[in-house]
């Protein structure tokens, strides 16, 4: 396209609108990257108002995040049990390059979209967004966070001790009920921790 | 002190892990985090620290642990990790401190990015991009190209360095008392995990009478369907069930939930 002025413009404009979304923890932002892409093609190629393709971009984020999800967020948790069996067997270059080929599910998540638009245009896209109900996505993104929980919970089994079930039910108040911080929560456990340790060991003299 | 004491890994060393732990998020998954990009970016430390197979297996197992954290503040928990590895720290205690230390070193390094660094690099770049100058990019690559990489270096030679001096101090018994505060730590951080890390609410509302399922549960107990889901899985952990069956069944509750339009994710 050749339009350097214009590409900087639209990107600059949208990357201003997109620098309030905050991606923190596994929260996915609508991706602004393949989005803001989308935009300044249309932009260059209709001459459209940057202000006016921020409704663009923000539809093609928003699918793009599903595509994350469903392609990597998802995806890539099937590659995790083969990994357990590959460590188990000691096997590191299967690991290595385990990982770096399961890592393209965050390749095809930005590239299904975007060749999608690219071929077949953006109306297509976004007709076909408004086409699949709501309700679709929602229940893939809910079977994607609730996966969260599997990880967490294969955690706690390793670290189980018998005893130690109210440390876990503490930390968990902590966050619950008091909304505390991690720097807090790590403040707490230090010194709760220290606190039962040392106190066993003077209790034992 | 340790001052004296040659370490064994050398700055040339340490900088290649450094280079080799860079795809460290590709396989971020919502299923067990961060753990087979931390895994493979430990194996030149881990294959250097156990030279054979059968020292190096369990290492390996214990490092598909699920582990969340910041891409750039992980190397914090490395360069702690190869220190308390090379001062001679069992698994336990490592599998501990790793899982103690994720959550805050999210907590923090999320601020810090996406706080502190993205309000103030982005908007620059962003300025400068409508103005019309090609120096907009330049100042958005260079700006993180330094910030990470900066950030990166820092953390896992200084985690390694004061964390070598740290546990080479420890006598066995400090060593056992650690080792026992830690396990304590990790058991509560995950509790605490528990609740921050399942990005999971109920959605179902009927405006009309103002009911708001969330709202209810909120009054029982904030996190409670987090808490639900977790304890839920690891009761199928307990069964003994193989990890791909939990993570179909959760998967399939989660959907059919999602569908019906009881549960969302938070964001």
């Amino acid at each position: 396209m050749g339009d350097v002025t214009t590409g900087l413009l639209v990107g600059g404009t949208l990357e201003l609108a997109f620098v309030g979304l905050v991606w923190v923890g596994a929260a996915l932002p609508p991706d602004a990257t393949v989005g803001t892409i989308a935009a300044t093609i249309l932009v260059i190629e209709t001459g459209m108002d940057p202000l006016a393709a921020l409704g663009v971009a923000w539809t093609v984020a928003v699918l793009v995040t599903h595509s994350n999800v469903f392609f990597a967020m998802v995806g890539i948790s099937y590659a995790m049990p083969i990994a357990d069996r590959y460590a188990a067997e000691g096997n590191t270059s299967g690991l290595t390059l385990l990982h770096l080929l399961s890592g393209a599910g965050w390749g095809l998540g930005r590239a299904v979209p975007t060749a999608i638009f690219t071929f077949l245009g953006l109306p297509v896209v976004i007709s076909f967004i408004e086409y699949v109900p709501a309700i679709v996505w929602n229940a893939i993104k809910a079977g994607g966070v609730v996966l969260g929980a599997v990880g967490i919970a294969g955690l706690l089994n390793t670290l189980w001790r018998p005893g130690l079930w109210p440390l876990y039910a503490l930390g968990f108040a902590f966050a619950a009920f008091l909304g505390v911080s991690f720097v807090g929560l790590a403040v707490i456990a230090l010194a709760l921790s220290a606190a039962l340790v040392y106190g066993a060991k003077r209790r034992a003299k | 002190m340790s001052k004296e004491k040659k370490r064994l890994f050398s700055q040339g060393e340490l900088f290649k892990i450094l280079l080799w732990s860079w795809p460290f998020n590709v396989t971020f998954n919502y299923q067990r985090g961060h753990a087979l990009g931390y895994l493979v970016s430990m194996l030149p430390a881990l294959k250097k620290l156990h030279p054979t197979k059968k020292e190096l297996i369990p290492w390996l197992k214990m490092n598909m642990d699920f582990y969340l954290t910041n891409p750039v503040w992980n190397r914090i928990t490395m360069g702690l990790d190869m220190a308390m590895q090379e001062e001679g720290a069992d698994i336990e205690t490592v599998r501990s401190v790793k899982s103690g230390i994720f959550g805050p070193l999210a907590g923090l390094g999320d601020t810090i990015h996406y706080g502190l660094l993205r309000s103030l690099i982005n908007p620059v770049a962003a300025q400068l991009a409508i103005g019309g100058s090609i120096l907009g990019p330049i100042v958005f690559l260079v700006g993180w190209f330094i910030a990470m990489w900066g950030q990166a270096w820092l953390f896992l030679t200084q985690a390694y360095k004061q964390g070598s001096a740290l546990v080479s101090t420890f006598t066995s018994e400090t060593m056992s008392d650690f080792r026992t505060i830690m396990e304590y730590v990790g058991v509560f951080m995950t509790g605490a995990i528990s609740c921050y890390f399942v990005w999971v609410k109920a959605i179902y509302k009927i405006p009309d009478i103002g009911f708001d399922l969330q709202a209810i549960l909120d009054g029982f107990m904030p996190g409670v369907l987090p808490l639900t889901f977790v304890l839920l899985a690891f009761s199928m952990y307990r069964k003994g069930w193989p990890t791909t069956r939990i993570i179909l069944v959760m998967f399939v509750i989660g959907f059919i939930l999602g569908g019906l339009g009881l549960i969302g994710a938070t964001w």
